[in-house]
């Protein structure tokens, strides 16, 4: 973490040159990841801000001066505001999801995939899905916090989740079999 | 945690703290997020302003509230003994009638300010009991004037009585010749002889001297 203890301190006193500082450290990294859950660059931007404006307004409210806790709490306010843009949008549309058999499936293929092709095949899915994988496999969310978050149900999370995993590992499946016929 | 759930997630942490910004969109979006920040201190400024002006003007109006019920109290007051004062001042007066007493004593001034209702005859009258009571230093002393309500009677216009001297009775003639419609017996009381009233008297008085 690139915030000290003492930034989060000086941050609830509305310091504004930590605040600056702070923002400085974190923007890429958040702009980031708006970028992964909203598909649109001018969007993600706008979210950061305003997520930065409402975080140092109700930095009072955070408890912890822990700046893991401050920055989970801002990634939280980021990931909220992009997904209210994307339904203010009408990007995010609800899926009808049907029932799926969510077990146990082999994974493995999903953890030899490298960064680029992460990122492509990410943004190939549609956002419902995206945002379920995401949120459950990068943030560490459950799926009751995934089904509060984005109002759907627990099972909804879970089958949005199976679909995403399933969907990746084809597409993995399918490029690798390319990449084999190519050099083979 | 799984193995494949691992990797993206590093994967993705190397992604995010990888991404690199320039430093001018920095300073552009730190701009913004100022700006931001500044409404919600003009808005609270604002409304804190807003609090202690309201509270002002209340304080202000509550003290002119109190004052005016001061003032008002402090003149029933005043009005009382003022009253019990020219009481007193009139049983004097009337005593003591003498030229020594006039001089000291004058009457009242009365005074009309205005007629506040016109359908009734009642009427606000000032009583100015300037009374030029001289003291020891032979100066006057000046009291307060105290307003009452008195009721005064208006006279009721008489009615018009009909009464023609001579000349009336020449102008009644000439508006008869002006206009041979009208009779002179309708403008004039005339008896069944036609004579006019005054002649009746006259001729009443004659006979009883």
């Amino acid at each position: 973490m690139k915030i000290e203890q003492h930034d989060i301190i000086r941050l609830t006193q509305n310091d504004s040159r930590v605040q600056k500082a702070v923002f400085e450290r974190l923007y890429p990294i958040l702009l980031s990841m708006a970028k992964r859950y909203s598909g649109d660059d001018m969007m993600a931007e706008d979210a950061v801000t305003t997520a930065f404006i409402i975080a140092f307004k109700n930095v009072d409210e955070l408890r912890s001066t822990n700046p893991n806790s401050f920055f989970a709490w801002l990634k939280k306010i980021v990931i909220n505001q992009v997904l209210s843009d994307l339904r203010k949008n009408k990007k995010y549309v609800e899926l009808d999801i049907e029932y799926e058999a969510t077990g146990e499936t082999d994974d493995t293929i999903l953890s030899q995939i490298q960064s680029k092709q992460l990122l492509t095949l990410i943004d190939k899915l549609p956002v419902n899905i995206k945002t379920v994988f995401l949120l459950f496999v990068v943030e560490d969310y459950t799926h009751s916090e995934i089904s509060a978050m984005l109002n759907i149900s627990e099972s909804n999370s879970k089958v949005l989740l199976h679909r995403a995993k399933n969907t990746l590992k084809n597409w993995i499946q399918k490029e690798n079999n390319l990449t084999q016929k190519q050099n083979g | 945690m799984d193995n494949w759930k691992a990797h993206i997630k590093s994967t993705f942490e190397e992604i995010d703290s990888a991404n690199n910004v320039s430093a001018s969109e920095l300073n552009s979006k730190w701009r913004i997020v100022e700006a931001g920040i500044a409404k919600k201190k003009n808005k609270i400024l604002w409304i804190y302003s807003g609090g202690i002006a309201a509270a002002l003007v209340c304080i202000i109006l509550l003290a002119l509230v109190n004052r005016n019920n001061s003032k008002i109290i402090q003149n029933i007051v005043q009005t009382k003994s003022e009253q019990k004062k020219i009481v007193k001042e009139n049983q004097l007066y009337k005593k003591n009638n003498s030229e020594a007493s006039k001089q000291e004593f004058l009457p009242f001034q009365k005074q009309l300010i205005k007629n506040t209702d016109t359908n009734t005859s009642e009427k606000i009258v000032t009583i100015n009991p300037i009374q030029h009571k001289i003291d020891s230093n032979n100066t006057p002393i000046v009291t307060e004037t105290i307003t009452a309500k008195i009721s005064t009677r208006t006279k009721k216009p008489k009615r018009n009585s009909v009464f023609l001297s001579n000349n009336s009775k020449k102008s009644s003639e000439n508006k008869v010749a002006q206009n041979p419609k009208i009779k002179l017996s309708d403008l004039i009381d005339l008896d069944k002889n036609g004579r006019h009233a005054n002649a009746q008297r006259e001729d009443r008085n004659i006979i009883k001297h």
